[in-house]
């Protein structure tokens, strides 16, 4: 099931443990991806946007799928999905919410604001595994998207 | 020979009066005797009259006789009328006849001349009462008697020219007169007749006005004497008129005695000088106090000489009773109208103390508003700190136990060989506990979900549910132990989402506990109870210790060990939080070692009918 990909996956997530589970399984089942882990909201933000909120195209034109968990430092989750969503250069890149949260309310607004996919990070990690993989396959190889 | 005609002449006078003594009787006295059968006897008592005279007559020298007898026809055509004067003519004219003599057809033609000219005047006259006037009746009598004259010319030559010679001049002088007085004494008597009728007839009427009054009306002389008394007396004061004649003071001692001296001043002094009215009370002969109006007024004749007093009593007793009651009314609703104007005055007194308590009241609901704000956003804070913990408990508590499970992976997968084996199961037994935790945590947030969860309710057809539900819950293996019976479930309204909560909770707990019988019977029934759906869920399981029942609903309770049976021991409390929230209750009985019987009720939602309908929604 490994396989190459020369595109970029953006994690964004503030516990380091999930952060290095997901990032193994993903490179367990794509080899070579390279994964671009930020650990708060705020590092997320000036990531993709510059000061005076720009994009960064050069950061953006790689990005192929954002993995994004919901609890954030400094700015939430839901935060940077809208700001993204609502970008017309970012509106397009698929995010995918990783969270524990099973609240309704959650995923309500999560969809609101027009996410792509949201998965609940199972306790154990073999379902976690799982879920991770065939989402990454998902979206880095069934799904086609736009080209820029 | 003159003094033989003045003797004849005096019988006829006498006979002739009888005209005025016949005419007094059957004419004025029997006036409406003015028929056939009554005129013929009349005519023949005149016809009769005239025999006598004609028997009576005086003969002249020449033979010719001679009598009164046109004054007896002329006079009876003049005031009896046509039939008594027609059969007078022809009684006197037969008996002239058969006394013979030259005149015979002389003496006839006067009976006939004289009653053709009596009818004949009184017809052209056409006097229903012929009060004739002397001179018309001396007119009447000088006009019969020329025709008599004339008719002397009917004798032979001789005889005529020498009878109007000797009776011409006593014929047109006495005769005319004779007419003309026995005339006036019938016209006179007639007058008279007509005169008393009408005094009568005022009399009569004046009678009926004084005996049909309800007043007492009286004339009483100057010397106080009563000239007049209506019968009415007897009806106003209970005494017959006699007793008043007889005793004038009568009406003094019949006035009741506090108005006695006003009223005896009254009619002493005010009667005699003009019109006066007084109102007193009399006694009535039969005890009674009656009210009465007396009005009095002097009278005084031509000459302006006093005459006495006329005076009326009237019973005002109705009048004055109504008058009195109108009084008394009056002053009742004046009292009413008082009591209204205070009813008013207490009335908006009550109306200002009620404002005032409004006011008071409005302040106070201001004030509990006000408390109910604070405690509201006192509660909402709750909720929302309550909303973090979960969160929190939610993301932060879990993301833990990934690593633990994480990492115990990778360490068995990438590091297996190094570990032994007591070191792989040590791994799998950190998975193990680690798997325990999530599941407890994840029944956790779900029990804290609910409690915030709106309810959506709908009809919902639980037997269906129930059946679904254990096919859901079981594997075919596992169905083939148990023995589901389920009865005829009534329908209830809840929240779909929750009930199945509730099925499934209650059914995999029976199939749990069961799991050590077999078969494992399965009971499902409800009743109803007053307002209530009871269902009731039955196996033949472990049963529990009754005296513990009371902690089996609490989060986290468990009453049996995990080895003996797994669960976290949110489930019933899942199913009890629901049952409230459907404002039912929840209950459990047992047996240790012979089963349980877990029942809920839920409230009655609509009619019992629309809750027998088996709807398949919902499920």
């Amino acid at each position: 099931m490994n396989r190459t990909f020369d595109s970029e996956v953006l994690l964004i997530e503030d516990n380091p443990n999930d952060a290095e589970l997901t990032i193994r399984v993903i490179k367990k089942q794509v080899t070579g991806t390279k994964i671009h882990h930020l650990k708060d909201g705020e590092e997320a933000m000036n990531y993709i946007f510059d000061d005076n909120h720009q994009v960064h195209q050069h950061h953006i034109a790689r990005i192929k799928v954002i993995f994004l968990d919901l609890k954030l430092p400094k700015i939430m989750g839901l935060e940077i999905l809208k700001e993204l969503k609502e970008n017309q250069e970012t509106a397009l890149i698929p995010v995918i919410i990783l969270s524990s949260s099973r609240e309704d309310k959650d995923i309500t607004t999560a969809y609101r604001y027009g996410v792509n996919g949201y998965i609940v990070k199972p306790v154990i990690f073999e379902e976690y595994a799982e879920a991770i993989q065939n989402a990454a396959r998902y979206w880095l190889f069934t799904n086609e998207t736009i080209r820029t | 020979m003159i003094e033989s005609t003045v003797l004849h002449l005096v019988y006829n006078t006498a006979l002739l009066l009888m005209l005025v003594f016949i005419f007094d009787v059957f004419v004025i006295r029997w006036p409406r005797s003015n028929t056939l059968r009554n005129n013929i006897p009349i005519g023949v008592i005149l016809g009769l009259i005239g025999i006598i005279l004609i028997e009576t007559h005086w003969t002249l020298e020449n033979g010719v006789i001679f009598d009164t007898r046109s004054i007896l026809i002329g006079i009876s055509g003049l005031y009896f009328g046509f039939i008594p004067t027609l059969v007078a003519m022809i009684m006197t004219a037969a008996f002239r006849l058969s006394e013979g003599g030259v005149g015979v057809l002389t003496g006839i033609l006067s009976i006939l001349s004289s009653g053709v000219i009596g009818i004949v005047w009184r017809e052209y006259r056409k006097k229903e009462f012929p009060d004739y006037s002397l001179t018309e009746t001396y007119l009447f009598g000088v006009t019969l008697h020329i025709v008599l004259l004339l008719l002397m010319f009917t004798l032979p030559n001789k005889e005529a020219i020498n009878t109007i010679k000797s009776v011409a001049l006593p014929i047109l002088l006495i005769y005319p007169a004779g007419t003309a007085l026995i005339g006036m004494f019938m016209t006179h008597r007639l007058q008279r007749e007509k005169l008393i009728h009408k005094v009568r007839e005022e009399e009569t009427k004046l009678k009926i006005i004084a005996n049909h009054t309800t007043d007492w009306d009286y004339w009483l002389s100057p010397d106080g004497e009563f000239i007049y008394c209506s019968a009415s007396c007897l009806q106003v004061t209970g005494y017959p008129d006699h007793q008043f004649y007889n005793d004038a003071r009568l009406v003094e001692r019949i006035i009741y005695e506090d108005d006695r001296e006003k009223m005896t001043n009254y009619l002493k002094r005010d009667c005699s000088k003009g019109p006066a009215h007084m109102e007193f009370r009399l006694v009535h002969h039969d005890g009674e106090i009656m009210w009465a109006n007396h009005s009095c007024l002097p009278i005084f004749d031509d000459s302006g000489k006093f005459m006495g007093t006329r005076g009326t009593f009237r019973n005002i007793t109705a009048q004055k009773e109504a008058e009195l009651k109108l009084i008394e009314k009056t002053n009742e609703i004046s009292q009413i109208l008082s009591l209204t104007e205070n009813s008013r005055r207490a009335l908006l007194s009550v109306v200002e103390d009620q404002k005032i308590t409004q006011e008071e009241l409005a302040l106070l609901n201001e004030e509990l508003e006000q408390r109910v704000d604070d405690r509201t956003a006192l509660l909402t804070a709750a909720n929302r700190e309550l909303e973090a913990f979960s969160y929190s408990v939610s993301h932060d508590l879990r993301a833990p136990l990934r690593g633990i499970t994480g990492f115990t992976e990778i360490l068995m997968n990438e590091y297996g060989d190094k570990l032994g084996s007591e070191g792989a199961q040590l791994c799998s037994v950190i998975k193990e506990n680690t798997f325990k935790m999530g599941k407890l945590i994840e029944d956790l947030l779900a029990f804290s979900r609910l409690s915030r969860k709106e309810i959506h309710k709908s009809e919902i057809d639980l037997k269906s549910m129930f059946k679904s539900m254990y096919f859901e819950i079981t594997t075919p293996s596992e169905r083939e132990k148990i023995d589901l019976r389920i009865g005829d479930l009534e329908n209830c309204f809840g929240d779909t989402s929750m009930m199945r909560q509730v099925v499934a909770n209650l059914l995999s707990n029976a199939i749990k506990y069961s799991s050590g019988k077999s078969p494992q019977i399965i009971e499902v029934f409800s009743k109803r109870e007053d307002q209530k759906l009871v269902y009731f869920v039955k196996d033949n399981g472990a049963g529990f210790d009754m005296r513990y029942k009371d902690k089996l609903f609490g989060v986290f309770q468990r009453l049996h060990s995990a080895s003996e049976f797994e669960g976290t021991g949110v489930g019933l409390a899942n199913v009890q939080r629901i049952i409230h929230r459907h404002e039912g209750e929840v209950g459990a009985e047992s047996t240790i070692g012979e089963g349980a019987t877990f029942w809920f009720s839920i409230p009655m939602h609509t009619s019992p009918d629309k809750q027998n309908t088996k709807l398949k929604k919902g499920l």
